[in-house]
């Protein structure tokens, strides 16, 4: 009995065990053949005894087609397969890789990652192994791809840093430039300022708004204020000393000043006026406008202490008046008694002495002509010669001076005529005694140069066109030479063929002549032909009322 | 009566020169020869026209011109002198002044008609 039932419980349970078996055999069975990863079991000779499903479906081969070859036959790269198998049956690891390269059928070839585990019996020898194979293809080109990008977006980024070095180099250059430039800038602000301050003269610079920017010690000095405080300060609103006051009238006035800062810009020359300081100083205040492109930026005022300018005037201007009267009262004690002698005053005189007494008395007239000649020179160039401007018909001034002039023409036989315009109310803005006296010049020279039997015609025309008046002289006498015309007008000349004549002529009366008719805003000129005769020239421009308070001002 | 004349001049030879030229026409010249003399002879005779000259010892022309506008004395005067700047003419005038001669630009015939045509103004 108990051998029946030890019989009945082996084969029930060898039934177990063959049914575990084959259950577990089944389990391997179903998992190769869904796994998805190529699954080759390989001898210790290398040779593939089974081969998966998905094997089949990667390479192309059929199981049937493959078991029985080794496995070199279907990688590429023979040498490193050889080392790797030595390694797999040298049972050092239990799990080996590799990267080989597998051919299918169809001879395509793929990259593969070759993973081989080996099998091991009881006592440790290797008997076999599995190998797996994955088609690596996509993840290298993945990688590829990856490292393609990487490369590029690598390169990409070394030419974005080369950039952003040549860059940093260029704006370190710049910044090395600026900064010198900024040096540069620096010194010659610093040389403005040492020169501002310095300088001789009083500066004063006011902003654009009229403002006071600054002023320099010398400045500081003249007006005896404190600069410091008045910065910023309008010019209207400047407040100090009376000097101060006195200055900042005058600046108003200045056309540097005005509020339209495009037009102030167009003023060139420097506007000057005198200032007394009140102790006996005086100082040249003028203003000129700072320009920037085509606008006043601000206004430099200078103040020039001309107390010495001045001093040296009055006592020019003492001298001349000392030195006429000097020079007169003898040539005036000459004129009288050679007068009185020659009209028989003092006396019966004979024919001859007569004669050679109105001889000297003529030679006496010139010398007190040149005296004043003198006088108004000097006075000229002092600036101080018009003094009387008045609304006057030149006609009232030429025509009693031809009356005046007909008994002597006649005397040296020469005809004398006036011819004018017949227009009457044409007025002109002059000085009538420096205009008559320019007029007598004319008429004079024309007499002294022209021969007996020649002519003379005074002129007085009205030009519509330039608004002026044109008055001439024209003469049938000796004319000036060609190559001396150009200096007829100028101090002490007197032409070449003239000094030949001996006639009078201190050769100022052209050059005060020039003066007189420029200051009122005429021209004066000549036409000449040597030995054929003469024609001078000169204009006046016609003047309204409202012309002629301007023309006043201006004096 | 003859018309009064009072020269106020310190050059010796015009002033003759003129005072024979003036008596000649018919009148009575005395003369000074400064300012200081000038005034005290205004007082004295009580001249028509006074003939006055500027550059002169001891008190000039101005001076006496200054006096007389100071006493109001309204005698007209006529400068007759060898200096003459605007600026001194100018002030002249508003002194009183009825004319400016310089000697070397009028002889003693034309002083003596700027003479009649002052005194019988």
């Amino acid at each position: 009995m108990k051998t029946m039932n030890q019989e009945r419980t082996k084969s029930e349970e060898l039934a177990t065990i063959k049914e575990d078996l084959s259950g577990a055999k089944k389990y391997i069975d179903d998992l190769t053949n869904f796994l998805p990863v190529s699954f080759l079991v390989v001898n210790p000779l290398h040779i593939i005894l089974e081969a998966n499903p998905f094997f089949v479906n990667i390479s192309g081969y059929e199981e049937m087609d493959v078991v029985g070859f080794d496995i070199e036959e279907f990688f590429l790269e023979k040498k490193e397969l050889k080392l790797f198998k030595k390694k797999i049956l040298s049972g050092r690891s239990d799990k080996n890789e590799i990267e080989l390269t597998f051919t299918k059928k169809n001879g395509e070839q793929f990259p593969a990652f070759v993973s081989a585990f080996v099998r091991k019996d009881k006592k440790g020898k290797v008997f076999g192994y599995f190998l797996t194979i994955t088609d690596i293809t996509d993840s290298k080109k993945f990688n590829e791809r990856i490292e393609e990008i990487v490369s590029q977006k690598t390169k990409e980024l070394e030419s974005k840093n080369r950039e952003i070095a040549e860059s940093r180099l260029a704006l370190m250059n710049i910044l090395e430039e600026t900064d010198e430039a900024w040096k540069n800038a620096e010194e010659e602000k610093e040389k403005t300022i040492s020169i501002i301050a310095n300088f001789t003269d009083g500066l004063l610079v006011f902003d654009k708004n009229d403002c006071l920017n600054m002023g320099n010690p010398k400045a500081e000095k003249f007006l005896r204020t404190n600069i410091n405080n008045l910065i910023g300060t309008h010019l209207k609103d400047l407040n100090g000393s009376s000097l101060v006051k006195s200055i900042v009238e005058v600046l108003l006035k200045n056309e540097a000043f005005k509020k339209d800062k495009k037009s102030v810009a167009k003023v060139k020359a420097a506007h000057r006026e005198e200032v007394k300081t009140g102790d006996g100083q005086t100082l040249e205040v003028s203003a000129v406008p700072i320009i920037a492109g085509k606008t006043s930026i601000g206004t430099l005022v200078s103040l020039h202490d001309i107390t010495r300018e001045k001093m040296i005037e009055a006592m020019k201007s003492e001298f001349v008046s000392i030195a006429a009267h000097q020079l007169r009262t003898p040539l005036s004690g000459i004129k009288w008694t050679l007068k009185m002698l020659i009209d028989g005053d003092l006396g019966k005189i004979s024919k001859d002495q007569k004669e050679i007494l109105e001889k000297t008395y003529v030679s006496n007239e010139r010398m007190i002509s040149l005296v004043n000649d003198l006088l108004n020179v000097t006075r000229i160039e002092e600036g101080r010669y018009i003094h009387k401007p008045e609304m006057v018909n030149i006609l009232d001034i030429v025509e009693p001076l031809v009356e005046s002039y007909k008994a002597e023409a006649e005397r040296k036989g020469i005809k004398l005529n006036l011819e004018t315009t017949k227009k009457r109310n044409l007025n002109v803005a002059a000085d009538i005694e420096k205009i008559t006296l320019v007029a007598q010049n004319l008429l004079e020279n024309a007499l002294k140069y022209t021969p007996k039997g020649g002519k003379i015609t005074f002129f007085v025309k009205h030009k519509v066109k330039a608004n002026k008046i044109e008055v001439s002289v024209k003469d049938s006498g000796v004319g000036v030479p060609k190559d001396q015309q150009a200096r007829l007008f100028t101090k002490f000349f007197r032409a070449a063929n003239v000094m030949r004549m001996e006639t009078e002529g201190s050769g100022l009366g052209l050059f005060i002549c020039k003066n007189i008719i420029e200051s009122h805003g005429g021209e004066i000129w000549f036409d000449s032909e040597e030995n054929k005769g003469s024609t001078f020239y000169f204009t006046l421009p016609i003047v309204t009322e409202k012309e002629f308070e301007e023309f006043k001002k201006k004096l | 009566m003859s018309k009064k004349i009072l020269i106020i001049d310190d050059d010796e030879i015009l002033v003759d020169l003129l005072r024979n030229k003036l008596e000649e026409s018919g009148f009575a010249v005395f003369i000074a020869h400064n300012g200081v003399e000038g005034l005290k002879a205004i007082k004295k005779e009580n001249p028509d026209i006074i003939l006055l000259d500027i550059v002169m010892p001891e008190m000039g022309g101005f001076e006496v011109m200054e006096e007389l506008q100071k006493e109001g004395i309204q005698i007209p005067i006529i400068i007759v002198s060898n200096s003459g700047q605007p600026v001194e003419i100018d002030l002249a005038q508003k002194l009183g002044a009825k004319d400016w001669l310089i000697k070397t630009d009028f002889d003693p015939k034309e002083v003596l008609e700027k003479v009649i045509k002052q005194i019988n103004k």
